[in-house]
């Protein structure tokens, strides 16, 4: 399918109108320039096209759910995103380290105080206007909902009988009794046990990445 | 990959019943149980987890104690909210811990932090939608690539039965066109 050269303008249309097409263009105009312009700054990276596909929902996100008007080109934004997500992931990897490393007499306060500030994830701000976006951006990246969303995401690869309970629990046209014989437990009670577990590891995750939590 | 000694200490904190601890602690070697013990210690009375590391040796596996800290005091103030009162709770509380008392007071009301849950859930729908449209998108692309890359080679390498081919039409070409000159021109 040949896909003409859109501007940013009708393109915010087309994802509104029809997604499928709308992702198309954005993956043939930007997935090579964002991937290539992050690979310039931090190297060959595996996250790199995750930050891409992580850039392009977010941007799907914000244009479906809200009055999005955008006045910086759609490029340097997504590429502004894809950046700020790979610090976010480097600052993440580093605090782990740094927490093994250096925590200072009192952990607690410290750890806040390491803690990066919000308004310190700006180092690719390239205008006014991306400014007040990066910042609408970086703002919904921290909401409680996204925290949460990422972490339950992270959970289908590494605890999936978590996910799993999670998703069903969403479903609400299944019954419990539904869901333990779904999943395969023996009881309700050894669900609503498991859940109870689940739903410990979440918290602790969902605490421990919270901006100043700890 | 968390260490044995780790996996040990998650079994004995996270176990939240008195009985069962006990029974566990008296199951492990003498140096172990020491260890967890100080640990405790240090959960129970707002110690420093750094040094209390640090003095034990276990210093590599401090964001794993710090990880196991926040989980044990959640289970707590869980259980607590269940009704369910135990000593190591009231000895917390009492410690006045702020990693403590924050973790009490962002998971205070539950049914705010189900809410959230809830929209993050529903999130996870959304997005497992988004990633079959995308991953569906990339492979279309990919394979449009891979294709381009098939032509660019055989371009570059023509299979040597196919240069074959041009020659004996370029032959017949020149055979046919010979014909028609001396037919018509001689």
């Amino acid at each position: 399918m040949r896909l003409l050269r859109y501007s940013d303008k009708e393109l915010i249309e087309i994802i509104r109108t029809d997604q499928d097409k709308g992702l198309r263009c954005i993956y043939k105009y930007y997935k090579e320039y964002c991937v290539e312009t992050a690979k310039k700054i931090f190297g060959d990276d595996d996250f790199l096209e995750d930050a891409f596909q992580e850039a392009v929902f977010i941007l799907y996100q914000r244009v479906l759910n809200s009055e999005f008007t955008l006045s910086s080109s759609i490029g340097t934004f997504l590429v502004s995103i894809c950046k700020n997500k790979i610090l976010d992931k480097r600052r993440r990897e580093k605090r782990q380290v740094r927490l093994s490393e250096s925590l200072s007499e009192n952990p607690e306060k410290k750890d806040s105080d390491n803690e990066p500030k919000s308004n310190q994830l700006t180092p690719w701000v390239e205008n006014e206007n991306l400014h007040d976006e990066l910042a609408s951006f970086h703002d919904y990246i921290f909401t409680d909902e996204y925290i949460l969303n990422s972490i339950i995401n992270e959970m289908s690869e590494t605890n999936p009988n978590c996910y799993q309970i999670f998703s069903g629990t969403l479903n609400q046209n299944i019954s419990t009794l539904e869901l333990v014989h779904e999943l395969g437990y023996q009881s309700s009670n050894s669900l609503k046990t498991i859940k109870s577990r689940c739903l410990r590891i979440l918290k602790t995750k969902f605490f421990q990445r919270r901006p100043y939590a700890i | 990959m968390q260490s044995d000694f780790i996996l040990k200490a998650r079994s004995y904190f996270l176990s939240f019943d008195e009985k069962e601890m006990s029974k566990f602690l008296s199951s492990l070697d003498e140096k172990t149980r020491q260890i967890i013990l100080s640990i405790e210690n240090v959960f129970h009375s707002n110690g420093d987890l750094k040094d209390a590391a640090q003095d034990l040796g276990l210093i590599d596996e401090l964001s794993d104690l710090k990880e196991l800290q926040v989980e044990y005091y959640i289970g707590l103030s869980d259980l607590e909210k269940t009704g369910e009162k135990s000593n190591a709770f009231r000895r917390i509380y009492e410690s006045k811990s702020k990693l403590f008392h924050q973790i009490q007071d962002m998971f205070s009301n539950s049914e705010n932090f189900n809410r959230v849950l809830y929209r993050a859930m529903q999130l996870e729908v959304l997005r497992k939608d988004f990633n079959e449209k995308y991953n569906r998108i990339k492979l279309e692309f990919e394979n449009r690539r891979d294709y381009r890359d098939v032509a660019a080679y055989r371009m570059r390498h023509p299979k040597p039965w196919s240069l074959t081919v041009i020659l004996i039409i370029l032959a017949f070409l020149l055979i046919a066109t010979l014909i028609v000159y001396l037919t018509f021109f001689s």
